[in-house]
Order: structure tokens, then C-alpha cells, then sequence
């Protein structure tokens, strides 16, 4: 590619060309030498890239992201839905790790009660695997370390009398109890984006960084929007890389050549099935390979089995899990289960690619989970921040970090302050989704109790702005009404029926093909419609080119 | 060829290095030891040259396994001298002497280093009292004085980091050997950051840690050679001397407490919570599943000789402690008044100055060189007594007592101990808790028991037990309330003040 080569070299003229092309930033408050459209240009609408656009946003720097897709549809949506702090890791001696993660714990649930629920997991001892001494030692640490307060802390089950024995084969006598939490992650991400959209960041979804340029100390960066195929040029003052499994593909992509490989893609498929016990908690499973298994309680009818754990070579947009990660999935549910799990309980399956920073660990399971960050760029010139691994749990703190290496970079601006502030709908207390509920069934008395649920958990306080008595509009069944879509395409980016029924809501698993389809067409016709007035609105309204734009398809049914 | 398996408990202490060879029962089946030599040129300087740890480690286990298939032998564990610590380059060439616990040349600028850290929020990171005994206050002394030591030395090791990168090729050690050095921040278990960057030290400088039972290497075929086990022996991590013979004596949980009656004096219990006081110090336990509360007395059986060999007759031989024993036993309780306080080496729990002196007090015309012995005794009980009773105001649950160390042979200052405390005291079986212990961790971490509690069951063992006697109850909390206000009463004869 001899023309993007070129394209690194600075060339001012074309530069001021493009300049005149774009449209002032109206939400600069930059140095006034500064004629940059955005202090941060952020790529990639993950957890990383969501949490540092609203980190950036709410120090007062002015921030664009873009997302080549959905938000969330990379990494982001395809995890095990934990916030824990990663017992297993413990093994590796990644103290330090576990220690943030844990802590983390806490403040997430903090500022996001409605999206993150305490979970307590059951750990049974398995003869001839990890010996109970280590596993004590482990839950030690994991109740000590961590600075936990709210959370119950572990204890040993008799498994022969508990009643959470009952769903395990008799061959398991003892085994430990403790706490970690679950997350909706897709809604975690969403909810980023929409804080750092609140505090004045520029979210544009389904749109490419095609070429990045240095213009001394300011980047010049093309944009593709996905649909309609419209070209446009921003400025930044930093670039911020946080494209997950595409990390090394942005810079080569925008560079025009292969810069050193620094990710590690480790796939990881999960399978859901037809519940498989009653209570509410959830197993991990040591299997002999000394990979852990979770079995998690999932969307009330259902049971999450993962993960796998290969290292993976291909294109991270096409990844499905493979009939050896079934077989070995089932396997490892089935050494613990009573009743064997069979192919036939499956109902949903779903893989993803982590990307870990390669730090040469021989086996997939011992890859550093901990993040990389790396601010490249030579004196004078404008720098771009890489990041590389990292954890949901540990997005906030990663963000923290990352706005430690901007301020580094562009000049510092205000401090740590996302440990508190809650994120939108989350402005409740940790003990008070029951009176959320309460409100909304009181409001909405049509709903089932499951969808009473599914919408506090999901929305939080927000969700008293559109389920309005008598408002609900239309019904797409399953407990999906007009309003929620509304809500989602208005404030959530929502543009497919897969936005809404697979990653704002796991509907999917509920919706037939032609329920979908009327969802599809519903959102179809109010696009199309007045909407208006939302920063991805105003992004299109931007475009300057324009092509047929292809639309890109997850790859969530095999 | 046997089909009988072992796991070598290698204790290094301060004065020697001692392998001891276990069976599945605790059985000493084979041992040996090789002693280490200590330059103390003068009081304020206690050094070694670690390559004299190794050299003795090598020596203790090849005697060890002279008789022995090292094919038999499922592993090895450290318990190492404490607060010592080494200073070597990349090459693994010592860049300065390593410097021993007994070593205070700290002793003029540590005050100043805890304040300027904070010297609650230290006591609290670190469970350890202010005090010149931990690591971190000649760390600081280093960067005061020799700064280039701290930035040749590549490798910062306590004593089992050493070894293991000595048998192993790579240096790895524990929280609960990393953690008498006061860098760890133990309720964080890991590295204290603001304690580092105080000391300009990087974490590269220091060994990786794993909980004490990880295996953490193997015996590589150079170090196989030299020592005369099977290449390919794991190493299990081990921790310091004082946990692992805490350990040995069946401390793997709440209610036990163990007593070391040694030249240095501990009484340890177990707590599953950090708790912070100047009743103790706060040490993580080798069984990763909680803390050791530390009592400390400097000078412990080390008083007693003094006095011995001071007043009463310079020979020590056994017979003199015989007949004073008997002597003393014929003396009522409380020594018509002599009160003592063994402090000459300075005091540390519950006051921590290491300026204190002892005290004889009350002394009368019919005293006699028995009462002397006698009151002593009462003395150093009454110090643990105390102690203990402050654990059990902090909710540490005390049940019963496993003596170890020669003051344990004592059947007088056992009964004392019992009747003080109101708690049976066990005799443990083994002179070398310590070698224990660390047996007990590689035993642990070879697979054979389930965990710490069935490891200690199986191989530490009591060899008799003695029951308070509840009549004496009240006389000795009359006893520790009176010998309790001693120190106060003295304080102003301590070393330096008028």
C-alpha cells in the first residue's frame, strides 16, 4: 500500500486542506493554540474504549470515539458476564491483579447496583485436582486482600446435606462458598458510552478509522461510516487504540504497514443450556486440564457453561465455536453434574476473542490477564495510546490508567473521580433493586415478573423515563414493548433488532426469526422517522462522502 | 529398594543449617546439620556471607541423605532465619555483606524512618511495631549510608529466596519469609508500594512470591550434585522460622497457641484476621490462611543462663538446674515478694524499647540464689501470661498451649505457664519445630495430606500435657498485676537515661 505509506509522513498541506473540511468542534475547551476537534480520538466501543471516552469526558477533555460495529460487539459481549477478581489467577501468583480486581468488586457495584448483582459461587473439591489447603488459601486471600465490606464472605459447605449438593454427582462431599458478582456486560459498556456521550463525548457506532496521519503534534484521522460508506477527516490530539482483538489491525490498517504484533487472541466460546439446577447460585468446576468451568444461573431459564481457552490465529470478526469446545464444554459440566449435560440441552452458544498482551506464557491459561498500556510517539510528535489485555472488571481502573498516560501526553486535566459518580440508572442503592421493582410493577402492571426484573436490572432508576403507565406502545412479545426499543434507538445506539434482542437484552434467546423481523422493521420505519437531535445523528450529518455502505453481521448464531 | 517416602524439613537458621529427613509420621529418620559462621565485629553489626548458607545447606544434605534413596524423597522446604537478608548482583556475587537480624546498626535513624513513613499507618501496613528489627530500617540505613549497595544489588533475597535460586536456578521465595522484613503490606499480601518507592527499590529487585506449599522449582542436575538429592526433587515454598515452628507445633488454626521457650522467646497464635497491637506483631502464617500474633521476649532461656552462670555457678552443667529446680519448687508462690523483669536485652512486646533493663525488685534478707531462679521464672511467665490475655481481649481464641524450646523441659515453668494462664500446656515432641514445619509444607505440597491441619495431626505429636491448676489462679493474676508495673517503675534506669 505505497499510498497509505506516504500517509505517515507528515504533510502539512494536505493537512490544512482537510482541515477546512470538517466542521468546528463546539465542545472544545482546549488550549486556544489548539485547533484539534477532539483533545481524545478513542477506537474501538468495548469496556475499554467506553470507559476511557467517559473518564476523558468527565475530567473535561473533549472526546470522540468511534465503534466499527455495535457497541460491545467485539470482546465485550462475549464474556462469562463476571466481575470478579479471578480466584484462578491467584495460581499464577498475579496477586496484584487479583487485589485490583477485587476491589474493584465493590465499586463497581457501587456505582452500577442495577447492572451487577453479588453472586455466590460453589466451589467443590475435587479428589486428585487442587487440594482443599490451596483452595483455602485462595478464598483467604480472596476475602482479605480485596478491602471487601459488603460482600458475604467464604465458608465450607457440606455437600452431602446442602441442598447445593443436591444438582452434583454423590461423589462430591465438601466443598467452599464466596462471593463474587455478575454483570450484564454489553449493558456495562452501553452505559459508559451514554455517561461519556452525557458529559459531552461524541459516540459515532459502525464507523471505521480508515487512515490515521501525524500532523506534528496533532493526529488527522478518516473515518468510514459503515452504512452509508460516507468518508470524513477529524483531528485529536491524542489517538487513543483500544480495539481489542483489532488492536494490531487499527495501526496497520491506518498506518498502511505492520507494526510489531503485540496481541495474543485467545478464543473462548461459553454454551447455553436448558437450566440445569433450581438455586440461585453458581458452580465453578475445577476440570483436570486445571482450567476452570463455570456453570452460572442465566436469564432465568437457562444455565451458562463456559469458557474454553485456545489461542486463536484468524479474523476475530469470524469466530464460532468449534465442535471439540462443545464436546470438552459438556465434559467438564458432566464430571460434576448428576443428570449428564447432552448436546441437546443446548441452546445458544456464543465465542469470543480476548486479546491478552503476548507476554511468551507457553499455554493459553497462563497469558497475563492484566493489562498493557503503551504511549508511542517521538518527541514533539503526536502520540497514540495502545491498549492491550485487561479484564472487565478492572475497565475503571485501566481508564484511571490511560488517563494518567493522556494527561502525560496532552497535558493533565482534573483527576480520579469515576470511583463514585454512578453510572446512568445506577443512582441507587446497592440493597434497593426490590423497591425498583416494586415501583415499576405498581407503574406497569401488565409486565410478568420476569420482565419487572429484566428491566430494573437493566435500566435501574432509568427505566421510570420510559415505562410509563399506558405508554408502552407496542408489543413485541417476550416481554419487549415499544417503549424499551424507543429508549434504545433514542439513547443506546440501537440500529439492528440484533442490537436490541442479543446484546441490550439476551431476548434473543426467547424471540422466533419473525418476531425479530417485526422488531427489525419497527426500527426500520423510526429511523427513518424523526429522530434526531443524537450524536450519532449529527455524526452522519457530517458525512462528506459517500458510498454504499455495507452492513456488517455479528456472528452471534452459528 | 524402600517403598517408604520422605520429605526433608531444611531449617537455616542464624547459627546452622539443619536437614532433616521425615516420614509420613513425623519420624526423624535421618538429619544433618553444618553450622554457619556469624562476624559480629562489634555490638551494633551482625553479618554473614550467604555463600556460607550455602555452603552448610549443601554440607546438612548430604549427610542428610547419606543413608537415604533420594529417590525417595517427595520434596523439601525451607525455614529460614528471618530478618536477614543478602545483597547480590547479577551474577549472583554478593555486593555486600548480608546483614543478620541480630544486626542494629539501624538503631540511631529507624524512629526517623517510621516517622517520616507514618509510623501508625506502617505499624498497620506492616503488623510490625516500630522496632529496629525488620528489614525495611536497614534498608533505609543502606540508602542513608551506602546507597550504592541498594543499586548495585539486583537481587534483594531473604534467606530461602537465596537458597531456592541456589538449588533451583531461579530465586523464589514466600509472603510468610518476605514478611519479617516489614515490605509487605499484609493485608494486601503482596509488596507495599509506598514502602518501595520510600527505599527506592523496585519490585525487579526483590523475588517473586508463592504461597508457602506451591512448589516453586525443582532441583536442578548442577545443585543435585552438590547436594546429593535427585535432580528433579520439588521445592515447595516454605517461610520464616518462626511460622514454620509455629507450625510444628500444631498451630494451624484457631485456639492453638505455641510457646517457644528458646534463647529468644515467642508465644504464637493464630488469628484469622490481621489484627494490629503492641501486644504482638502481626506475621503471616505459612498455612496462607491467616496470621501469626507474636509475643516477643528478647531475652528468654537466654536470661535464665545468665543468671545462672552470673550468680549461681559459672559451670551450666545439668545438674545445677536440677537441684535449683528442686530448690525453687519448695519456694511459695510469688518469692515473698522478689519481682522480676527480664528485659536485658531490652523489651519489646508490649513496650518496645530497646533501651529497657531488667529489674530485680523486693529483694529481702532470706532471698536465696533459688528465689532468685524462682522469681525469674515467675517473671518471664508473667510476661507471657499477659500477652496472652491481651490476644483474648482482641478475640483470638486461646485453647491450649504446645511448649517447645529447651525452657519447655522445665516441669516448674510449665505448671507456672498453666496456672498463669489457665491453659493445659502440651509438650512437643521434636527439639526442631522449625525442620518440622517446614517438613509439614512439603509434605503438604507432595500431595500426602489433604491440608495443614491433617499434615500437623499425622507428624506433630505431644509428648505429655500439664493442667492448670485452677486454685492458682488468683494468685498469679495478683503476681502479674504487681510484676505488670515493674517495668514502668524502672524505666527511668534504661540504657542512656539519667
Amino acid at each position: 500500500m505505497p499510498g497509505a505509506l506516504d500517509a505517515v509522513r507528515s504533510r502539512p498541506c494536505e493537512n490544512e486542506l482537510e482541515k477546512t473540511q470538517i466542521m468546528p468542534d463546539t465542545n472544545s475547551n482546549s488550549e486556544p493554540a489548539d485547533r484539534a476537534d477532539y483533545d481524545v480520538f478513542v477506537v474501538g466501543g468495548g469496556i475499554n474504549g467506553c470507559g476511557i471516552a467517559r473518564d476523558a469526558a468527565g475530567r473535561g477533555y473533549s472526546v470522540g470515539l468511534a465503534e466499527m460495529n455495535d457497541l460491545g460487539s467485539g470482546t465485550s459481549s462475549w464474556s462469562t458476564k463476571l466481575i470478579h477478581g479471578g480466584l484462578r489467577y491467584l495460581e499464577h501468583y498475579e496477586f496484584s491483579l487479583v487485589r485490583h480486581a477485587l476491589r474493584e468488586r465493590e465499586t463497581l457495584w457501587n456505582i452500577a447496583p442495577h447492572i451487577i448483582r453479588p453472586l455466590r459461587f460453589v466451589l467443590p473439591l475435587h479428589s486428585g485436582l487442587r487440594p482443599g489447603w490451596l483452595i483455602r488459601i485462595g478464598l483467604f486471600l480472596y476475602d482479605h486482600i480485596g478491602g471487601r465490606k459488603k460482600l458475604k464472605k467464604s465458608t465450607a459447605i457440606d455437600l452431602r446435606t446442602s441442598p447445593l449438593g443436591r444438582p452434583l454427582k454423590a461423589e462430591f462431599k465438601k466443598g467452599f462458598e464466596y462471593s463474587d458478582a455478575s454483570v450484564d456486560d454489553v449493558r456495562l459498556v452501553i452505559l459508559n458510552a451514554r455517561d461519556a456521550a452525557a458529559r459531552g463525548a461524541d459516540i459515532i457506532v459502525r464507523t471505521r478509522l480508515t487512515a490515521a496521519r501525524r500532523e506534528r503534534d496533532s493526529w488527522s484521522l478518516t473515518l468510514r461510516d459503515e452504512e452509508s460508506g460516507a468518508h470524513r477527516t477529524v483531528t485529536a490530539r491524542i489517538l487513543v487504540n483500544m480495539a481489542g482483538p483489532w488492536v494490531d489491525k487499527v495501526i496497520a490498517d491506518a498506518f498502511g504497514h505492520n507494526g510489531p504484533r503485540h496481541v495474543r487472541l485467545v478464543k473462548g466460546s461459553h454454551i447455553v443450556t436448558r437450566k440445569l439446577f433450581d438455586h440461585d447460585r453458581a458452580y465453578i468446576f475445577q476440570n483436570a486440564d486445571e482450567r476452570i468451568i463455570f456453570a452460572i444461573p442465566y436469564e432465568n431459564d437457562f444455565t451458562l457453561v463456559g469458557t474454553t481457552d485456545e489461542d486463536f490465529e484468524g479474523d476475530p470478526s469470524d469466530v464460532r465455536i468449534e465442535e471439540h469446545e462443545i464436546a470438552y464444554l459438556l465434559d467438564a459440566a458432566s464430571n460434576y453434574f448428576e443428570t449428564p449435560l447432552s448436546r441437546d440441552a443446548i441452546v445458544w452458544h456464543y465465542s469470543g476473542v480476548r486479546s491478552l498482551f503476548d507476554d511468551g506464557a507457553d499455554e493459553a491459561k497462563e497469558a497475563t490477564r492484566d493489562y498493557v498500556l503503551r504511549l508511542e510517539g517521538g518527541r514533539g510528535e503526536a502520540k497514540v495510546l495502545q491498549g492491550f489485555g485487561g479484564k472487565l472488571t478492572t475497565y475503571r481502573v485501566l481508564a484511571e490508567d490511560a488517563l494518567e498516560r493522556i494527561g502525560q501526553a496532552i497535558g493533565r486535566k482534573g483527576g480520579t473521580w469515576t470511583h463514585e459518580p454512578p453510572l446512568p440508572g445506577g443512582d441507587f442503592p446497592t440493597d434497593g433493586v426490590g423497591r425498583l421493582e416494586d415501583r415499576l410493577r405498581a407503574e406497569c402492571p401488565e409486565l410478568d415478573e420476569r420482565t419487572v426484573r429484566r428491566i430494573v436490572r437493566a435500566y435501574g432508576t432509568d427505566a421510570a423515563r420510559f415505562m410509563r403507565a399506558g405508554a408502552l406502545g407496542r408489543d413485541f412479545g417476550h416481554g419487549l414493548f415499544e417503549a424499551e426499543v424507543r429508549w434504545q434507538i433514542e439513547n443506546e445506539w440501537a440500529r439492528t433488532s440484533e442490537d436490541v434482542l442479543w446484546r441490550r437484552s439476551k431476548l434473543g434467546l426467547r424471540f422466533t426469526d419473525e418476531e425479530a423481523a417485526r422488531v427489525d422493521a419497527f426500527i426500520a420505519s423510526h429511523l427513518d422517522g424523526t429522530s434526531g437531535g443524537r450524536s450519532w445523528r449529527e455524526t452522519a450529518d457530517r458525512t462528506l462522502h459517500s458510498s454504499e455502505g455495507e452492513r456488517q453481521r455479528g456472528n452471534i448464531l452459528a | 529398594m524402600s517403598t517408604e517416602r520422605y520429605v526433608i524439613g531444611l531449617d537455616s537458621s542464624t547459627q546452622s543449617a539443619k536437614a532433616v529427613v521425615l516420614d509420613r509420621k513425623g519420624c526423624n529418620v535421618a538429619e544433618g546439620r553444618a553450622s554457619i559462621p556469624l562476624a559480629q565485629p562489634d555490638e551494633a553489626h551482625a553479618e554473614q556471607n550467604p555463600e556460607d548458607w550455602w555452603s552448610a545447606v549443601k554440607n546438612a544434605l548430604r549427610d542428610a541423605v547419606k543413608t537415604i534413596d533420594p529417590g525417595s524423597i517427595d520434596g523439601l522446604a525451607i525455614s529460614n532465619q528471618r530478618e536477614t537478608v543478602a545483597f547480590l548482583d547479577d551474577k549472583d556475587t554478593a555486593v555486600y555483606p548480608a546483614l543478620v537480624w541480630l544486626d542494629c546498626r539501624a538503631n540511631s535513624t529507624y524512629q526517623s524512618y517510621a516517622d517520616r513513613m507514618g509510623r501508625e499507618w506502617l505499624h498497620r501496613a506492616t503488623g510490625k511495631p516500630i522496632d529496629v528489627i525488620p528489614v525495611i530500617y536497614r534498608l533505609d540505613w543502606l540508602r542513608r549510608n551506602e546507597p550504592s549497595v541498594l543499586e548495585r544489588a539486583t537481587q534483594i533475597l531473604d534467606v530461602q529466596g537465596f537458597l531456592v535460586k541456589k538449588l533451583t536456578g531461579r530465586a523464589v521465595t514466600s509472603p510468610a519469609s518476605v514478611d519479617p522484613f516489614g515490605l509487605l503490606d499484609i493485608h494486601e499480601m503482596d509488596y507495599s508500594t509506598p514502602i518501595l518507592n520510600s527505599l527506592g527499590l523496585s519490585q525487579e529487585q526483590l523475588a517473586p512470591m508463592a504461597m508457602s506449599g506451591r512448589e516453586i522449582g525443582r532441583v536442578s542436575p548442577e545443585a543435585a550434585k552438590k547436594t546429593g538429592l535427585r535432580a528433579g526433587t520439588p521445592i515447595f515454598a516454605g517461610g520464616g522460622d518462626g511460622q514454620c515452628s509455629g507450625l510444628g507445633a500444631n498451630v494451624t488454626g484457631p485456639g492453638n497457641l505455641y510457646l517457644n521457650l528458646g534463647t529468644a522467646q515467642i508465644t504464637g497464635a493464630h488469628s484469622q484476621e490481621p489484627a494490629i497491637g503492641l501486644n504482638w506483631r502481626t506475621m503471616t502464617a505459612v498455612t496462607g490462611s491467616g496470621y501469626h500474633l507474636e509475643a516477643l521476649m528478647r531475652a528468654g532461656a537466654f536470661f535464665v543462663d545468665w543468671l545462672v552462670e552470673t550468680f549461681i555457678d559459672e559451670s551450666k552443667s545439668p545438674e545445677v538446674y536440677i537441684r535449683l529446680e528442686a530448690e525453687a519448687e519448695k519456694i511459695s508462690h510469688g518469692c515473698g515478694g522478689l519481682t522480676v523483669t527480664p528485659h536485658i536485652l531490652g523489651v519489646m512486646t508490649p513496650h518496645w524499647d530497646p533501651g529497657a533493663r531488667g529489674a530485680f525488685a523486693g529483694l529481702a534478707p532470706f532471698h536465696t540464689r533459688a528465689h532468685l531462679y524462682r522469681a525469674s521464672l515467675e517473671g518471664m511467665t508473667a510476661e507471657i501470661a499477659r500477652s496472652i490475655t491481651a490476644m483474648r481481649a482482641e478475640n483470638v481464641p486461646t485453647d491450649r498451649i504446645r511448649a517447645i524450646g529447651g525452657g519447655s523441659k522445665s516441669a516448674l515453668w510449665r505448671q507456672m505457664i498453666a496456672d498463669a494462664t489457665q491453659l493445659p500446656v502440651d509438650i512437643g515432641t521434636t527439639a526442631e519445630a522449625s525442620a518440622l514445619g517446614a517438613g509439614i509444607i512439603a509434605a503438604v505440597g507432595a500431595g500426602w495430606f489433604v491440608d495443614f491441619a491433617e499434615a500437623t495431626a499425622a507428624m506433630s505429636h505431644v509428648e505429655g500435657t500439664t493442667e492448670p491448676e485452677p486454685e492458682g489462679a488468683d494468685a498469679w493474676a495478683a503476681l502479674m498485676e504487681r510484676q505488670g508495673h515493674l517495668y514502668e517503675d524502672t524505666k527511668r534506669y534504661g540504657a542512656g537515661r539519667t
